[in-house]
């Protein structure tokens, strides 16, 4: 019979309401991490590009004679040894945006995969719409009201009653992962207490510990509340430092990962996390090369991510990072130096266990008859076909007519490396050093 | 010894062990014994855990009522419904004059005397300029180069003129846009913590949402407060049709939703499809995306005048004969002749606002807002037929909805969403601020994850417990609380003291009945009145109201009943 960890159960030991006191600074780990609550599969981080990023300047075909001639100001110029402006070549055919520069680092060591002309099938140039879709991953289709992640969840229920089994970075929990299972929304690690005198706060908060004690909805989110700031006390003893040098960048966004990395590190039983990076909408001052927003938020992007490579070191073989946005964007540039609403568009995949160092898809081209309605990338992957494949062979989820319902015709890129035995569990020492490691390092 | 899993989880030995084990490899090592995890991955079961209803938001649509809370009287529960809030002796008041006499007041609101609003309001000279002005005083600051990270850093701030000594200064307006803009955050929380026009106030807030506009975005970072002015405050009781049309002509909503690039050969969709999915007829109000493309058609040429053209179309909105696409059209079954010109749009608002499913979703909506997150639909129909007999109206849904049994009975059917707890709070507390402070409460609000006027989607904020109660939120709420009552910030703080030693309580039971009665007009489960007592005495058994307790224990129990599952619901 497997031991059921409810903050019931907690609450009425008394344990939450001794626990800042009492509790010893490894505590966290050992707390959700026992053996029949092991996450089933890889950490999933979810990074949502909102607002539409400029696949074709980020990742550029710098192949296609179409690209140069559709964008004036703004194409990336073909790679050139000892021109810092030009496209990192990844494969003769496409290559990075300068300012991806850490992804190559990244793709070199095969733990990152590209997707091109990849995207929600809906011709929808609506962001709220193409969000909701895709966050929900039912392009088309209002009547399904959780979120692709919930469903996982709810599949993959099993004894992991941490409240930080699914975090949602920011004040409200994303469209993803809305549904019955309940999400953490949280904005700061180190603000996630209450403040004022400790010792009056101390017996203000046994006494919130005390008034929420029901079950129903609002006295559950308060007890989830309680259990997360007793849990997160643990950990902001200490200032958090990013192992192997890492260095997140000091936006919401680097902050966002850092704090997702802290969380998987103290072994407190995250197994989806969303984190959100807004401002790609470039139709005005894109910027090509340098100087514009577009060059700006690619920075961010992939110093974020590279950061959260480095700072997460052996753990990355248990995480998987995949990145979206809700489309992409028009191939000819307007008369703003931008770009509008497109289609198909580019994600990233990045982890221990995925095959990376290629390109994935089938590019369309970007000849005028290939493009796709006002003259937009077309879509030749399905980004159900990456999710799926990534909670199929990452997540040990298998259900996905569950995830993704009324879609059939999955084509799995073979991007990642299916879970076995050996990499689902860490080896004993390993886990055994890591337990022994101070918290938070 | 390794311990099992169960035995350290039964508390009693985590207590006596923790300090023991502490470091002890060997017997962490325990834990990874048997784990019985499948090859592929998956659980013996997949889950269960499935709500027996959601709501289109995806979450659970019932709110399950907690038996034990002793229920409002009907005038609490009336007036946390149609108010932000009750303030101390507006309870006893309104059940002296009597529910529908207030309801009466209340929907007549230009007879209300608010007469100190406009002097809190002089702080805001924003809200009452044209869209023209606005841009001209609060230019877009050119942009510059970036500060450079490792230059030192810029002096402070000076002082704000009336700042005093040992107060935090106000920080200062941005330059440009971005004073309108704060401007109007602060003058909202202003208006509904402090106006006299309660239930008017909560209806600005309902359209506010449900012709939701994100203001922080081109030329909509000025034009918002226009449209704050002239479409949702001028019409808020008024008549939705009256309203709709203003919106349809609002520069805000016109950049917001992208109208004013829609020209014939090249319509925009954007608006087309909200003015029927959000404001109108509901997403399935029986409307075909051919319907939505010849909407579409019907708004080409409503634009926004340009800049320089103000003295020739006035301020805003223009129809441009030249870019609007006059061939015949058909909508929702009905024929649009050729040469409509701007009477396309003017006769698509009426088809609009007269079909039944407008009538409907209006209803529905207004039935969330006051009673109930799952809307009863008795009540609905009854609504949706004083909105048709009046062709719109609105007071006339609000007096059905006001004057219902179902909403005496709903009591634990809502939720406070963030502006609702912290008006509330403010009202209860009957906290006094200069209105030049109320960028803390601005503060505030982005905290709890609604900063007024910058929900992204067309849908507007959330009107569902689900959406609001979660963790973040609530530790936010915690802390809005204890900053309240115990730490105060700035000018911001809640005097505890002087309704306590005015109440004449003596024992620990009647200071708690007192913050009970006054926050939350009702009592408590005894079980959890019995908490408060503990945590009020420290378990001590000998309590009196000294100073010690005034300047400690009475602000921590009115942050902990602010902070209570019970205070969440309205």
């Amino acid at each position: 019979m497997s031991v059921t960890l409810s903050r019931r159960t907690l609450l009425k030991s008394g344990i939450i309401a001794l626990g800042a006191l009492s509790w010893p600074a490894w505590m966290p780990r050992i707390a959700f991490a026992a053996p029949d609550a092991a996450p089933k599969g890889d950490t999933l981080v979810c990074v949502f590009q909102r607002g539409g990023m400029d696949g074709l300047n980020a990742v550029v075909p710098h192949g296609e004679a179409a690209y140069y001639a559709a964008r004036d100001s703004l194409a990336i110029p073909q790679p050139k040894a000892g021109n810092p402006a030009s496209a990192i070549d990844l494969n003769g055919f496409f290559g990075l945006h300068p300012n991806l520069r850490p992804f190559k680092e990244l793709y070199d060591a095969q733990k990152l995969a590209i997707i091109d002309a990849v995207g929600s099938p809906d011709p929808t140039h609506s962001h709220f719409d193409a969000m909701d879709f895709m966050e929900r991953g039912t392009p088309g289709e209002k009547a399904i009201p959780t979120g692709w992640l919930a469903r996982h969840l709810q599949v993959m229920a099993g004894d992991n009653q941490s409240p930080f089994r699914a975090v949602g970075m920011g004040s409200i929990v994303q469209a993803a992962l809305r549904g019955p299972v309940p999400a953490t929304a949280l904005q700061s690690i180190a603000q996630f207490h209450l403040n004022g005198n400790a010792q009056e706060v101390a017996k203000i908060q046994s006494g919130l510990a005390s008034l929420y004690q029901g079950d129903d909805f609002v006295d559950v989110q308060g007890t989830t509340t309680l259990q997360a700031m007793d849990l997160l006390s643990r950990i902001t003893a200490s200032k958090y430092e990013p192992a192997n040098g890492a260095k997140y960048p000091d936006t919401g966004f680097g902050k966002s990962l850092m704090a997702v990395a802290q969380l998987i590190k103290a072994e407190l039983g995250v197994e989806v996390a969303c984190v959100d990076i807004g401002g790609w909408d470039t139709h005005a001052g894109e910027g090509g090369a340098d100087g514009g927003e577009l060059p700006r938020l690619l920075s961010e992007f992939a110093q974020g991510i590279h950061a959260f490579y480095m700072d997460m070191g052996d753990r990355m073989n248990r995480t998987t990072i995949v990145s979206m946005s809700e489309f992409g964007r028009r191939l000819q540039e307007n008369n703003s130096k931008g770009t509008d609403h497109g289609h198909g568009n580019v994600m990233f995949v990045m982890g221990g266990n995925i095959r990376g160092g290629q390109v994935y898809g089938d590019w369309p081209g970007l000849a005028r008859d290939k493009l796709y309605g006002p003259g937009d990338l077309a879509i030749t992957t399905d980004f159900r076909d990456v999710l799926g494949e990534i909670v199929k062979n990452r997540l040990g989820n298998a259900k996905l007519d569950a995830i993704f319902p009324g879609y059939k015709d999955y084509k799995f890129r073979n991007l990642t490396t299916p879970l076995t035995a050996q990499n689902v569990l860490p080896h004993p020492a390993e886990l055994a050093a890591r337990m022994a490691a101070p918290v938070g390092g | 010894m390794p311990l099992t899993r169960r035995q350290f989880l039964s508390g009693a030995a985590l207590a006596a062990t923790a300090a023991s084990v502490a470091g002890c490899a060997d017997w962490m090592a325990g834990l990874d014994e048997k784990p019985p995890v499948t090859p592929a991955g998956l659980p013996p079961t997949p889950g269960s855990v499935t709500p027996a209803a959601t709501s289109a938001a995806g979450m659970p649509a019932v709110l399950p009522t907690p038996a034990a809370m002793p229920p409002p009287s009907a005038a609490a529960l009336l007036l946390s419904r149609m108010t932000f809030g009750p303030r101390p002796g507006d309870v006893e008041q309104v059940a002296g004059l009597g529910l529908d006499k207030y309801i009466e007041q209340q929907l007549n609101p230009d007879a209300i005397d608010d007469g100190k609003m406009v002097k809190l309001l002089a702080t805001f000279p924003t809200l009452s300029m044209g869209l023209h002005d606005l841009i001209d005083t609060y230019p877009q600051p050119k942009p510059q180069a970036k500060p450079d990270p490792k230059a030192t850093p810029a002096p402070a701030a000076t002082p704000v003129p009336g700042a005093t000594p040992g107060r935090p200064a106000r920080p200062p307006r941005p330059p440009g846009p971005g004073a309108v803009m704060q401007e109007l955050q602060e003058a909202t929380l202003v208006r509904a913590i402090y106006s006299e026009r309660q239930l008017y106030e909560v209806m600005v807030d309902f359209w506010t949402n449900h012709i939701n506009i994100y203001m922080d975005s081109g030329v909509i970072r000025w034009a918002k407060t226009v449209d704050d002015r002239e479409v949702i405050r001028k019409h808020a009781l008024g008549n939705f049709k009256a309203m709709l049309t203003a919106s349809a002509k609002s520069p805000a909503m016109l950049e917001y939703l992208n109208n004013r690039e829609s020209v014939k050969g090249k319509p925009n969709e954007n608006y087309a499809r909200e003015i029927m999915e959000l404001h109108t007829l509901g997403v399935d109000g029986g409307y075909t995306y051919t319907d939505i493309q010849n909407v579409a058609r019907a708004f080409t040429g409503w634009t926004i005048a340009p800049p320089r053209a103000a003295l020739l179309f006035g301020d805003g909105y223009v129809f441009n004969p030249r870019t609007h696409d006059d061939d015949e059209k058909t909508v929702l079954g009905v024929k649009l002749p050729k040469g409509g010109g701007e009477s396309d749009g003017l006769k698509v608002i009426d088809l609009l606002c007269d079909h039944p499913s407008t009538a409907k979703y209006l209803a529905t909506k207004l039935v969330r807002r006051f009673v109930s997150d799952t809307p009863p639909p008795a009540l609905v129909d009854k609504v949706a037929a004083a909105y048709t007999q009046t062709k719109g109206d609105i007071k006339p849904m609000l007096r059905v909805i006001l004057q219902s049994g179902e909403l005496r009975a709903s009591f634990g059917r809502k939720v406070r969403r963030p502006l609702e707890y912290v008006a509330g709070v403010m009202r209860a507390l009957d906290v006094q601020i200069d209105p030049a402070d109320a960028d803390i409460l601005r503060a505030v609000m982005t905290n709890l994850g609604q900063p007024l006027f910058l929900w992204h989607t067309p849908d507007g904020y959330p009107d569902e417990a689900a959406a609001w109660i979660n963790t973040n939120g609530m530790l936010a709420r915690w802390n809005i609380a204890l900053n309240l009552a115990i730490a105060g910030a700035r000018g911001i703080k809640a005097d505890v003291r002087a309704p306590t030693t005015a109440s004449g309580a003596k024992t620990a039971e009647q200071v708690v009945d007192f913050w009970l009665d006054r926050l939350l007009h009702r009592g408590m489960a005894a079980g959890d009145r019995q908490r408060l007592v503990s945590y009020l005495t420290d378990g001590a058994a000998n309590f009196a109201l000294n100073e010690l307790v005034l300047r400690v224990k009475v602000p921590g129990l009115v942050a902990l009943i602010l902070s209570s599952p019970d205070y969440q619901y309205r």
